[in-house]
């Protein structure tokens, strides 16, 4: 069947018996899903993966692009990885840009599904559609950047590679997938490639798709590139995401010492404004972006004695300088590129090492070098996570896992919800945001969420929950669950006068469909559902949508007022289970699993 | 009588500084006057950031870093501070 913006199947790959097998992907199925997460999800739950372990030789691994890949569209270069999380055992679904999306889109298919384990360390090569495993040869060990360009001369410059660092070989349960310096971050799917014998996949490609209509589509993406340019994402394109450090200190939303603190005395010293005088800087730019929030610095003030620069986003930042109590730039720039060049999700590195240094801090752990405002105790704990080495094999299974290990209640502030590491948005003071984290199927999360925009305006008081919360909660999610399937970068949004509207009149350029807004709102809420059911098939439990005991018990350091009421939040997820039309406790009705269309097998009838 | 201006980010690129301690005549003032009296000093932040009265999208303030506001309207009492920012807070 021949579709606009799309190749109309996807190929199923079994590492070990090595068989490819292209699967048709059907209209209905499509236009349900879109792309990139939300059709990661439903192969996902086609697969049945709910049901295995993420390590296991059986569980799935899948990257799917969408129809934008390979567009005009402003930032559309994305694709999707979606596994079952080895740090939640729930839906895990990162994104990362570039090369990697459009080559992978020309190699012939809308998303690849990794199933098995290759019998030995391999790189998987998808030439034109064409697969071949190679076995490793030097790589392993070796970092993601180096082992990009290892790749890139023995195979040439027109393959586009996603790799994998000594973490995801090491089975760190929140190790990174990474193309061209950026990541597929959150949840752990670099372990789950490791678990598949994979350190890299290399993918070129000539098969492009068409556009139903490429003039009116041109013309479109020339009017949203324009507005790309204007004051939604100036503050992107100057300063970049690191320039919330400042306004969060002020707001005492900045997480500082495993969130003992919401602000950080020395946040003036690692906000962009002060990193950008002593350093070269520059900006980059993901493919096919006009906005360019990547903002690059010069690791040693001195640029000569070191040549290659780091990025720096909020979220390094915050994790890796006021979570771990560290004041010094210099610090965090260096312990940001050991994550990069190692595979680790920043996020979820700074806050398990914050949570081992608030143990040592307790006395509750016996590893005495480990303490806040120590860079040489940050730079050697990320050596000795990504290398499983003595207290490195703890930390390297999250603070979830690592406070089971510790025991004495120390449960009670690990920084984590259903096992993932909490982002920069200190759920007290931003309330909005600390009801999706609760909710959200894939742990706290912030960009699957997106709930702080609340937080951010007059809608709300950020302080207290109150009642319009869970519907505004919902808004904001099914809102980011439709532009991680499109997918379109989230700096994008502040752009769109009517997200739905524009998102309907981009596929309808782009695939022919008459899809509408409507339509896509109830395919965005259906995406959660989605999500959901994959997490009940996985075990998912109530009790698991809440917060670490500590934002209950205390309020901030330097905000008395704020604390967040245990009972008010149970009252707010019961609001949001029945929004969304799910039971009180968060299950979905039968009805709407039958709806959903998946039998326990993962047959679906739409396929 | 003062209001304490504190600006973030992009405000705080256009005008030079982080700070700016206006007078105010009366025991309290409006949003809207307040953009007015930052236009007349700050001509740059002025371009970027505001339409007349108004801030422009992409931008909010927020009284004492509590409540936030975007009504030219909105009462501002003398001695309290207003910060302005950038509305977007992704990271
Ligand atoms: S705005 Fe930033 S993250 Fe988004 S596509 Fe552009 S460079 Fe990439």
């Amino acid at each position: 069947m021949s579709h606009f913006g799309y190749h109309g199947h996807y190929l199923r790959i079994d590492l070990e018996t090595e068989q490819v097998t292209r699967v048709p992907l059907g209209t209905e199925v499509l236009r349900r899903y879109v792309g990139g997460s939300g059709l990661g999800t439903h192969l996902l739950l086609r697969e049945n993966a709910a049901t295995h372990e993420p390590l296991a030789r059986e569980s799935a691994l899948v990257f799917a692009f969408s129809p934008l890949v390979g567009s005009p569209l402003t930032t559309s270069a994305k694709f999707a990885v979606v596994s079952k999380s080895p740090l939640t055992d729930r839906i895990n679904d990162s994104l990362a840009s570039s090369g990697f999306a459009m080559a992978g889109k020309q190699s012939g298919c809308d998303a690849l599904v990794l199933v098995g384990r290759a019998r030995q360390n391999s790189v998987l090569l998808l030439n034109d559609g064409r697969f071949e495993l190679l076995p490793v040869r030097g790589l392993a060990g070796q970092g993601t950047n180096q082992t990009e360009r290892m790749l890139r001369e023995q195979l040439g410059d027109d393959w586009q590679i996603a790799s994998i660092g000594p973490a995801g070989e090491n089975l760190v349960r929140y190790a990174t997938i990474s193309h061209a310096g950026r990541h597929a971050g959150r949840g752990g799917s670099g372990a789950v490639m490791g678990a598949k014998n994979l350190k890299a996949i290399a993918v070129r490609g000539s098969q492009m798709t068409t556009w139903a209509d490429a003039d009116r589509l041109n013309a479109y993406a020339k009017d949203l590139a324009r507005r790309s340019l204007g004051p939604e994402t100036v503050k992107y394109r100057e300063l970049g995401t690191t320039s919330n450090m400042l306004v969060f200190n002020r707001l005492h939303a900045l997480p500082t010492r495993n969130f003992q603190q919401g602000s950080f005395a020395a946040a003036d010293q690692l906000a962009p404004e002060t990193l950008a005088v002593k350093r070269v800087t520059d900006r980059a730019y993901c493919s096919a972006c006009t906005i360019g929030c990547e903002h690059r610095y010069s690791l040693e003030e001195d640029p000569a004695t070191d040549s290659e620069s780091v990025r720096l986003e909020y979220e390094n930042v915050f994790a890796l300088g006021p979570l771990c109590g560290i004041e010094d730039g210099h610090a965090v720039l260096k312990a940001s590129r050991m994550c990069d060049q190692y595979g680790l999700d920043t996020v979820s590195t700074g806050g398990t090492i914050a949570f081992a240094m608030e143990c040592v801090q307790r006395g509750l752990l016996d590893v005495p070098w480990l303490r806040f405002g120590d860079s040489e105790a940050l730079w050697r704990a990320i050596d000795w996570i990504a290398n499983r080495r003595e207290i490195g094999d703890q930390l390297a299974e999250g603070s979830r896992r690592m406070a089971a290990w510790v025991g004495q209640d120390s449960l009670v502030f690990a920084p984590q919800v259903k096992g993932l590491e909490i982002p920069g948005y200190e759920p007290r003071a931003l309330q909005t945001m600390a009801l999706g984290f609760a909710v959200g199927t894939r742990g706290a999360d912030h960009n699957r969420s997106s709930a702080y925009e609340v937080d951010f305006s007059e809608r709300v008081d950020r302080r207290n929950l109150q009642e319009g919360s869970a519907a505004l909660a919902i808004e904001t999610e099914d809102k980011a669950a439709l532009m991680d399937s499109l997918i379109l970068c989230k700096f994008l949004r502040g752009v769109f006068q009517d997200f739905y509207q524009e998102a309907a009149h981009m596929l309808q350029l782009i695939t022919g469909w008459d899809v509408t807004a409507s339509e896509l709102k109830s395919c965005a809420s259906h995406m959660v559902s989605a999500k959901k059911l994959f997490n009940i098939r996985a075990g998912w439990h109530p009790c698991e949508d809440t917060l670490p005991a500590r934002f209950f018990q205390e309020a901030l350091d330097d905000d008395r007022q704020t604390k967040i009421s245990q009972s008010r939040l149970g009252e707010l997820i019961e609001s949001y289970n029945q929004l969304r039309g799910w039971t009180r406790e968060g299950y979905l009705s039968p009805q709407q699993e039958q709806e959903m269309g998946y039998d326990e097998s993962g047959h679906c009838p739409g396929d | 009588m003062f209001v304490l201006v504190e600006l973030f980010g992009i405000p705080r690129q256009r005008a030079g500084q982080a700070v700016v301690k206006l007078e105010v005549c009366e025991e309290s003032t409006c949003l809207g006057n307040i953009v007015l009296q930052l236009t007349k000093l700050f001509p740059d932040l002025a371009e970027e950031c505001f339409e007349g009265r108004r801030l422009q999208t992409g931008y909010i303030a927020s009284i004492g870093g509590k409540t936030f506001v975007r009504s030219p309207d909105t009462k501002i009492r003398a001695g309290e501070s207003l910060l302005v920012m950038s509305a977007d807070s992704g990271g």
